[in-house]
């Protein structure tokens, strides 16, 4: 009796000692908290006025945007994914890659067609970071920067990025919410519907002139060749907007000022290689991908990356194939076989379900010992000129001039080392200028585009349906997981419903 | 009465599971695996649907003998030698610009192929205990050389569970391009580039007949490297 009573004092007391050390810790807490150890402007944050103060400032800002660009680009795959699967290029292994073997045909919804590639937030953390830019280097004083040129550079490169963004996500999903400002509070952060596409291209072709003016042609600082954008980028994407809009004079006259004045000239057969690598003479704009600056795409262990048309042995212990070409559609593209293209973009494309595609296959082997750790080294071709000599050939035939388009068609079949062309002009010409494009930017990411483009979709991917492509079926559905934060959004017509 | 039922139906299951689980442990398809089978290489080529093209071009060749006195025989499916006239056909029609020229199985100059079948045979035996990661330089029994390599995969498997990757069987033929010549001997197989090697992987490998082993290349093959010699 007694040892139980003591006992229950006992609790009593440690509870007792554990209220006391609680309210001593927190006056102890109240009394240091006084001492102002916290700093009131955050290091590291771009949000507030600490930032863009100096050059270095806005030089950083805009490096983050090309990086932020490059993840979206790279994620899931989706610069292939979107511009080069629906056009039929591929035909994919739906064992080893079961999400985007439905894609090939068509098929933007389904059981394994997912949310990821209908949701569009990580291109508006781009724009986001674009808007800051030009909303506040402006406000720099140009003698903050080491060179004063650098400000307009800076500043003509977030308007290039900007009207980059929007057209990329205007071909892919069409109508799209159009945002010009940073949201500097999240608390404020509006809502905006889906703006019409055509209000879209009007923006980007306004943000192109402010680039342009911006910006020069040529790089003072040749480490940034292709991958930072030049006056030659702003038009390579005008003349792709105006296209794009069947503006084809417009297209035509932009891309002949690009070509004259650019200073780009067609690679060597010979150095085939080095234009996928990148920064080679012709490249106009590129993401840079180098393993040598630590920046190669890995795809072992958490890397993230996916090296889907590459096997043995252009990566060892990789033995089996998850996006081998459609043996078809490159065999009809390719009908010349002297065509150094189908040599040097393809291995055993004959092996009807194996070939790979090896434009990109510059790997290196982070685990040199095992060959283990891929890694890829080659920039992602955005912009080179053949693409913008095919395109003014397009516009130059569209607008009756067969006679100017022919030997830009013909410069890019003769450095491919096939016959010029022969045949007759109009229609024919036109279909032939699109195939020069098929060929020459396979698994680029343009294909679909330039299908869409040019209304040939069905004849190229004969397992698209036909039902989805005339009712505006070829854009991507939107992701209704994003109607929760924004309840003015509504779904692409052709896709309602169907989700 | 229903808690009753329960674990009596509980206890027959366990009772049934043990009985069951208990018989023949370790076998696979009714039998413990054996990589010997107790005939010849021909012979068991001949049991399996996959290779009647082939067995048909062996006999029309006259090659049963030498198949069986190989040490090692690569064998190829009805798939590889498919793909092989479709691609021979549609290469004739270009040539000899006839879009309709038919082209089948028949069509084949057998006796001029006599060469191409027997690259695929090999003196020596080689299977995975003496074939290498670098890979076997060696000369088939129609003079010309194959490459026969075994590589880690890190396909199906996860690094962090497999301490070591499963191999497969490659089978590969390195071509001649441009200032890269087709190695005279295995010491010179480090200059070879990615593009000279036409590789096949191997379905299924290390079957032991009793006049030799027996490996079998991938469906995607197509016989003899045909038009991937670019």
């Amino acid at each position: 009796m007694i040892i139980h009573h003591f006992k229950v004092i006992n609790m009593q007391n440690a509870y007792i000692n554990r209220k006391l050390v609680a309210v001593f810790l927190l006056v102890l807490l109240g009394s240091s908290s006084c001492k102002k150890i916290l700093d009131l402007q955050p290091h590291n944050s771009t949000f507030t006025d600490a930032y863009f103060k100096t050059g270095q400032d806005a030089n950083t800002a805009i490096a983050g945007a090309y990086a932020l660009l490059r993840s979206v680009l790279l994620n899931n795959y989706s610069w292939h994914v979107y511009g080069d699967l629906p056009s039929g290029e591929y035909s994919v292994n739906g064992g080893l890659d079961a999400f985007n073997q439905p894609i090939c045909n068509g098929q933007f919804i389904g059981l394994n067609v997912g949310p990821w590639e209908w949701n569009w937030q990580n291109y508006y953390q781009v724009l986001q970071q674009v808007n800051l830019i030009i909303a506040r280097v402006p406000e720099i004083p140009a003698s903050a920067f080491t060179n004063p040129d650098l400000k307009n550079q800076i500043i003509g490169e977030a308007y290039f990025l900007r009207a980059y963004v929007y057209f990329y996500m205007s071909r892919i999903w069409g109508d799209i919410p159009l945002k010009l400002a940073p949201d500097l509070d999240v608390s404020q952060a509006q809502t905006i519907a889906r703006s019409p596409a055509t209000t879209i291209w009007a923006q980007c072709l306004a943000d192109c002139q402010t680039a342009e003016s911006n910006l020069v042609f040529g790089y003072a600082d040749l480490s940034q060749t292709a991958v930072r954008a030049n006056r030659g980028s702003v038009l390579a994407l005008r003349a792709h907007i105006q296209a794009w809009k069947h503006d084809y004079s417009a297209c035509e006259k932009t891309a002949d000022t690009l070509i004259r004045q650019g200073g780009y000239q067609l690679e060597d057969s010979a150095h085939y290689a080095q234009v996928f690598v990148g920064k080679s003479r012709e490249g106009i704009f590129e993401i840079n991908v180098n393993y040598g600056q630590n920046e190669g795409i890995a795809t072992a262990g958490n890397g993230g990356g996916y090296l889907p048309t590459l096997a043995r042995p252009f990566i060892a212990n990789q033995g089996s194939l998850n996006w081998p070409i459609n043996h078809d559609y490159v065999i009809n593209l390719y009908s010349d076989t002297a065509d150094i293209r189908y040599a040097k973009f393809f291995y055993q494309a004959y092996t009807s379900n194996q070939g790979q595609t090896i434009k990109y296959a510059n790997i290196y082997y982070a685990d040199g010992s095992s060959q283990g750790d891929p890694r890829l080294s080659n920039n992602l071709n955005i912009f080179r000129l053949p693409d913008i000599m095919l395109l003014r050939a397009e516009a130059l035939n569209k607008l009756g001039r067969d006679g100017e388009a022919l030997p830009l068609l013909n410069a890019v079949k003769e450095r491919a080392g096939i016959a010029d062309y022969t045949g007759a002009g109009g229609t024919d010409m036109g279909r032939e200028i699109l195939e020069e494009r098929l060929r020459e930017f396979f698994f680029e990411g343009q294909a679909y585009y330039d299908l869409i483009r040019t209304g040939l979709l069905l004849d190229y991917n004969e397992n698209f349906s036909p039902d989805q492509y005339y009712n505006g079926g070829w854009v991507w559905p939107i992701d209704p997981s994003m109607f929760k934060d924004d309840f003015t959004l509504v779904q692409t017509k052709y896709w309602q419903g169907k989700l | 009465m229903t808690l009753k039922i329960k674990i009596l139906t509980a206890a027959s299951a366990l009772l049934l599971l043990a009985t069951v689980a208990c018989k023949k442990s370790y076998t696979i398809g009714g039998s413990t695996f054996v990589a010997q089978v107790n005939m010849t290489t021909y012979d068991y080529l001949k049991t399996n649907h996959l290779f009647d093209t082939l067995v048909m071009m062996i006999d029309k060749t006259g090659l049963k003998d030498e198949l069986n006195q190989a040490g090692t025989f690569f064998a190829f499916t009805n798939y590889s030698i498919r793909r092989y006239v479709e691609a021979k056909g549609a290469d004739l029609r270009i040539k000899r610009n006839d879009e309709n020229m038919p082209y089948t199985f028949d069509s084949l100059n057998l006796a001029a192929l006599k060469d191409s079948l027997r690259s695929y045979m090999f003196a020596d035996r080689f299977t995975r205990d003496n074939i290498t990661r670098n890979g076997l330089w060696r000369q088939s029994r129609n003079g010309e050389y194959r490459l026969m390599q075994l590589i880690p995969t890190s396909d199906y498997t996860n690094q962090n569970v497999f301490t070591t990757e499963p191999q497969y069987i490659y089978f590969t033929k390195i071509i001649a391009l441009p200032g890269h010549p087709v190695p005279p001997d295995s010491t010179q197989l480090g200059s070879v580039v990615d593009e000279q090697r036409l590789e096949s992987l191997c379905q299924t490998t290390g079957i032991l007949t009793t006049t030799g082993v027996l490996h079998v290349l991938g469906n995607s093959h197509m016989f003899n490297f045909y038009d991937d010699n670019h």
